[in-house]
């Protein structure tokens, strides 16, 4: 059983297409990134996910319950974090989270142990007596994501959970997160930080102007996305001539160096590696460090982007 | 377990709505009001009439016949400003979703708002009884009377909170639903009057809807030596009745136009091709100010016809105004004391739309952080104000321009003005007019900028900026020496109300 499966979703507003007949899986546990450029149909996405906005054509099943008919069902296993801090400014940290636990059914003992185990879970502790719209942002982040696992759900939907946070404050989210998919939680999360999915998520679904431009493993998106391979070599001595003679090789694109390092971009045909560290031996260079550059997330995601612009 | 979240969504509407330090203040302010009145009743009823202790019941009935009048109408203000604001809220700050999301349906979560609120209304009602009891052994009013009486007004209540929520599931914009539920409610009380006079051959219509309006009961059981708990406790259940279905088409409503997510509604286009129509030279006219614009924020805030909700109102303002005069004085021409009669109701509404629409206004930009912006971008704080007033007048002006020359018109054949004293009374009248309306809108900017709410700002200002602005204007227009001692004074008040206002102005928009 899938965590989520959409199949053929789509949504118009007017003659606007926003998301445009998308389909991919995702498996309980699971953290995926999602990502696009701004207007890519993200938003719509998610919100269609937690039920918030009826598809134009096809559906979203949620834990094997069909979005279409069941979304009262489909919503207890969901936990949605819109990506505006959308707060009661009136009530406390505890009461707003008192109250969302009421709304969920919660009541007595159950209630207030899970209010006080998220205040504990997410350090709001020292700020519980005092009114949600006078605290920082990075703090409304974090009392939306309480509210949002009040009900224990399954699924987490998060819209842009760390925008506009300092670097501090969204390490700190990324922390839970991360002690939340170790506990086994299925997390769909779209942000623009990119480096920061790279380590939280497994899987990646890309955006683009509706359409899915990409759905699958990271390492599958690198292994795809990776037209150039690059190798950063350490030598001891000087490297001149390495250089040089890597240079001339047939299989070698480029040659720069920087800090001691040399970085050399191979052609795309190019698969072996070895004859690098061949050469620098053959000139009596010690090899300090041979490492391949993998592309990251954002190479993967401008690279896509920069495509589909492209016609 | 479905009643522990309701409970839950009841009691945080009465706690963010009704139990902070301004609901307190509220209660507290209204049951002084009471007490102020109670007082003044005991002490001036040896004043009244001949002081013969005999007559003491009726002038207090009358009064407090008047009193629930009064009641009813001020409840009916704030019943929509308050339910609009409830629902409109969620919808602006974006919480509606988690109630959503919530095991609550769409109806429980509006039925849930409306009894959060509807238990504050009723608090605020409540704190002035005990007030009322100090009445009663000056005879007129018994506990029951007064107690049915205020069950009637708590029904308005009830029904003006169903209307407001379905109509705020509709719009979602705090401010049109309150004015949509403000004219239903005069449709609903005088509705079957109007409706009796067109098209007399319905009548079995008319008396049914005379029978169920909450208006005609309170009118029913004043006319009543004794109050009865009947139509009072009939009039509260209709009211839920009503209430609760008002509640369920707002949910489908909801359903409709939130779920399904944004459309271009039929009002977008329509106001995207009157804006553009507006826009044009054809267009233009109809709105072209009348005062030279240097500087930029003058032009902005005078570009009237880019106002578009301003723009309707005055349309549906004028178009009204044509229809009532030549429906009610087509067989009349000759008595002109009918058209001074309907010139007044036209100034008194326009007066009222200028200061509701001019305190929501400037205070929405208020809260947007508009203004904030400009200030921090180095636009002097006079410049805004200037600018602000500017705008405020114009729109004023235009609101209660027509009603005003029709005014002048017939003020010497309906007596108004003896012929003798034309010449200056007129353009006496007339001053008095613009400077009253000058002190009008002053006084509603400063409520606009200084309220952190817009709905108060914009009741503050018609109840007291309203009365004001009329004072000044009858002041300066009534003798020839309150216009020769008035007009000085009233120029300096405003000039230095004017400036206390540019002072303040970085303190109330930087908070």
């Amino acid at each position: 059983m899938n965590a989520i499966e959409v199949i053929g979703l789509e949504k118009k507003y007017g003659k606007t297409t926003a998301v445009d007949r998308l389909s991919f899986e995702i498996a309980p546990g699971e953290a995926v990134g999602l990502l696009g450029p701004n207007g890519s149909g993200k938003t719509t996405l998610l919100r269609m996910l937690a039920t918030l906005l009826k598809p134009t054509s096809g559906y979203a099943r949620v834990m094997d319950l069909d979005g279409r008919f069941q979304a009262p069902k489909i919503r207890r296993f969901l936990g949605f974090m819109p990506d505006q801090a959308a707060m009661e400014e009136d009530l406390s940290v505890e009461e707003y989270l008192v109250f969302f636990a009421s709304l969920n059914g919660q009541s007595g003992a159950q209630k207030n142990s899970r209010v006080k185990g998220l205040l504990d879970l997410l350090d709001l502790g020292p700020v519980r007596d005092r009114a949600t719209g006078a605290l920082s942002r990075g703090m409304q982040q974090r009392v939306g994501l309480a509210r949002t696992l009040i009900h224990d759900p399954a699924i987490l939907l998060l819209d842009e959970p760390a925008a506009n946070l300092d670097p501090r404050s969204r390490a700190e989210i990324l922390a839970v997160l991360r002690e939340l998919r170790r506990m086994g939680k299925t997390i769909v999360i779209s942000s623009h930080i990119l480096p920061e999915l790279e380590d939280l998520c497994t899987r990646i679904v890309i955006l683009h102007q509706g359409k899915l431009a990409f759905a699958g493993p990271l390492s599958e998106a690198s292994a795809r996305f990776r037209t150039r391979r690059r190798v950063d070599l350490r030598v001891g001595g000087d490297s001149t001539k390495l250089r040089e003679s890597l240079a001339e090789n047939t299989g070698v694109a480029e040659v720069a160096g920087s800090d001691g390092w040399i970085h050399i971009t191979l052609k795309e045909d190019q698969q072996d590696i070895g004859f690098i560290a061949r050469r620098a031996v053959e000139l009596g260079l010690p090899v300090l460090a041979l490492r391949e550059e993998v592309p990251g997330l954002e190479e993967i995601f401008m690279q896509l982007t920069k495509e589909k612009k492209e016609p | 377990m479905r009643h522990v979240p309701l409970a839950a969504l009841i009691s945080r509407e009465w706690r963010t709505s009704w139990a902070d330090r301004g609901a307190y203040i509220l209660r507290a302010a209204y049951a002084g009001a009471l007490l102020a009145g109670t007082i003044a009743a005991w002490v001036l009823l040896p004043l009244v009439g001949s002081g013969n202790p005999d007559e003491y019941p009726e002038i207090i009935r009358s009064g407090f016949g008047m009193f629930c009048r009064g009641q009813f109408v001020l409840a009916t203000m704030l019943a929509a400003m308050t339910f609009a604001r409830a629902v409109c809220r969620e919808q602006e700050r974006g919480t509606l979703d988690f109630l959503i999301l919530s095991p609550l349906t769409r109806t429980e979560i509006l039925v849930g708002k409306l009894a959060g609120e509807f238990l504050g209304l009723t608090a605020l009602v409540a704190s002035g009884i005990p007030v009322l009891f100090l009445l009663i052994p000056l005879g007129g009013v018994s506990i029951p009377g007064i107690l049915w009486l205020q069950v009637t007004i708590l029904a308005q209540v009830l029904v003006v909170g169903g209307v407001c929520v379905a109509l705020a599931a509709a719009i979602g914009r705090t401010f049109p639903v309150m004015l949509v539920a403000w004219a239903l409610m005069v449709v609903a009380a005088i509705g079957h009057a109007v409706g009796r006079w067109w098209w007399p051959k319905s009548a079995v219509v008319w008396n049914l809807w005379e029978s169920i309006s909450v208006y005609d009961t309170l009118g029913r059981q004043l006319s009543r030596v004794q109050t009865e708990a009947g139509p009072a406790f009939k009039a509260l259940a209709a009211a839920a009745v009503v209430s609760i279905l008002c509640c369920a088409m707002g949910s489908l409503v909801l359903e409709k136009r939130f779920v399904r997510g944004v459309r271009v509604g039929m009002w977008s286009q329509v106001a995207a091709r009157v804006r553009r129509f507006a826009g044009s030279l054809s267009g233009a006219w109809l709105f072209r100010p009348l005062i030279a614009l240097d500087h930029p924020l003058v032009r902005r805030e005078c570009a009237i016809y880019r106002d578009l909700p301003f723009r309707f109102c005055w349309m549906a303002l004028v178009i009204g105004y044509a229809i009532i005069a030549r429906n009610a004085l087509h067989d009349s021409w000759g008595r002109w004391g009918d058209h001074a009669e309907l010139a007044s109701k036209g100034l008194g509404i326009g007066a009222v739309l200028a200061v509701l629409m001019g305190a929501i206004t400037v205070g929405y930009d208020r809260r947007r952080g508009n203004l904030q912006t400009m200030l921090a971008c180095g636009v002097a704080p006079e410049d805004i104000v200037r600018a602000r007033m500017a705008g405020l007048v114009l729109r004023a002006l235009h609101l209660m321009g027509l009603p005003v020359i029709h005014l002048a018109l017939v003020s010497i054949p309906a007596g108004l003005c003896p012929p003798g004293e034309m010449l200056w009374r007129l353009p006496a009248a007339l001053t008095g007019l613009l400077l009253g309306t000058i002190v009008m809108m002053d006084f509603t900017l400063k409520y606009a900028l200084s309220f952190r709410r817009p709905e108060v700002a914009g009741v503050m200002a018609v109840l007291f900026a309203l009365p004001l602005g009329a004072l000044c204007m009858g002041f300066v227009g009534a003798t020839f020496s309150t216009f020769s001692i008035g007009l000085p004074l009233l120029i300096v008040a405003i000039l230095a109300s004017g400036a206390r206002n540019i002072r303040k102005l970085p303190k109330w928009v930087m908070r």
